[in-house]
């Protein structure tokens, strides 16, 4: 069977899109809506904006992140998603695990 | 959470998410639900509440099963097995007589008694029907063990 480009995503988000999440709040915490536009702009990080928020209520769970929520001046209060120290360690770890990761990929795919 | 009342598209997709998040670990099922319910409200202050801007909210948000199976299952409770069942003390007494029996073979009633025992509770298809078998077993040897020595002595005599 060929796979078509949305199965092979499928497969390439997992374990990736967590740490894509907890980069979004590396400078500033950021409320669900930003960080559903931002990783979910051309559908390749995020099949649909709405599928982030599992992944959000996990990393909670996981001690990653911590929520708070903010009175809004123009709207409903936001829920608020800010990296622990914990968070960024992950974070860290992942980052260059990546680059490796990333380089071993595109040299053995280069024909 | 917002005073604003969703429009009934809105309000309809949250049950569903609700419903097609039935199997989901119910911590990560209250906070998705409660932080979808969230983005619409903030993307719906935004666009507008008609029709339009309410299914332009919803095509952004995906549908209910894509988001569903984003979540984790809930754990499932531990199935109760036959076989993980907690051995009745009274199959393990059975199997203690029937061993004292073998000792007291001489008086076959304890045998008699440890035979009858088992086949009793074997019957009722109650406690650990192993203990109950080799109960039986070890019952009938002994039983059938003085009945040969009572034998021998009369042939004997």
């Amino acid at each position: 069977m060929i796979p078509t480009p949305d199965m092979v995503l499928t497969q390439l988000r997992k374990g990736v899109v967590e740490y894509c999440v907890l980069a979004c709040l590396r400078t500033a915490p950021a409320y669900g809506l930003e960080l559903a536009e931002r990783l979910g702009a051309d559908r390749t990080l995020l099949t649909s904006e709405g599928t982030l928020y599992p992944l959000l209520s996990r990393l909670r769970q996981q001690g990653w992140v911590t929520t708070t929520q903010v009175a809004s001046a123009v709207g409903p209060p936001r829920r608020y998603y800010e990296l622990t120290t914990e968070g960024r360690a992950a974070l860290e770890t992942f980052t260059a695990t990546w680059a490796r990761f990333t380089a071993d990929v595109r040299t053995t795919l280069e024909p | 959470m917002t005073a604003t009342p969703f429009p009934p598209l809105v309000e309809a997709y949250l049950a569903d998410l609700d419903r097609a998040l039935s199997d989901a670990d119910p911590r990560e099922r209250a906070e998705t639900l409660a932080a979808v319910r969230e983005h619409a409200a903030e993307s719906l202050a935004r666009h507008g509440t008609d029709d339009d801007s309410a299914r332009r909210v919803l095509d952004e948000l995906g549908s209910v099963d894509t988001i569903a199976a984003e979540a984790t299952p809930a754990t499932p409770a531990p199935a109760p097995r036959p076989g993980a069942a907690p051995t009745p003390a009274a199959d393990v007494w059975l199997v203690v007589l029937a061993v004292v029996s073998l000792g007291l073979f001489v008086v076959p009633v304890v045998a008699a008694a440890a035979v009858v025992w088992a086949a009793v509770r074997l019957r009722s298809g109650a406690g650990n029907r192993t203990l109950q078998r080799v109960a039986l077993a070890i019952g009938g040897v002994s039983f059938v063990g003085a009945v040969a020595l009572f034998a021998s002595h009369v042939l004997a005599g």
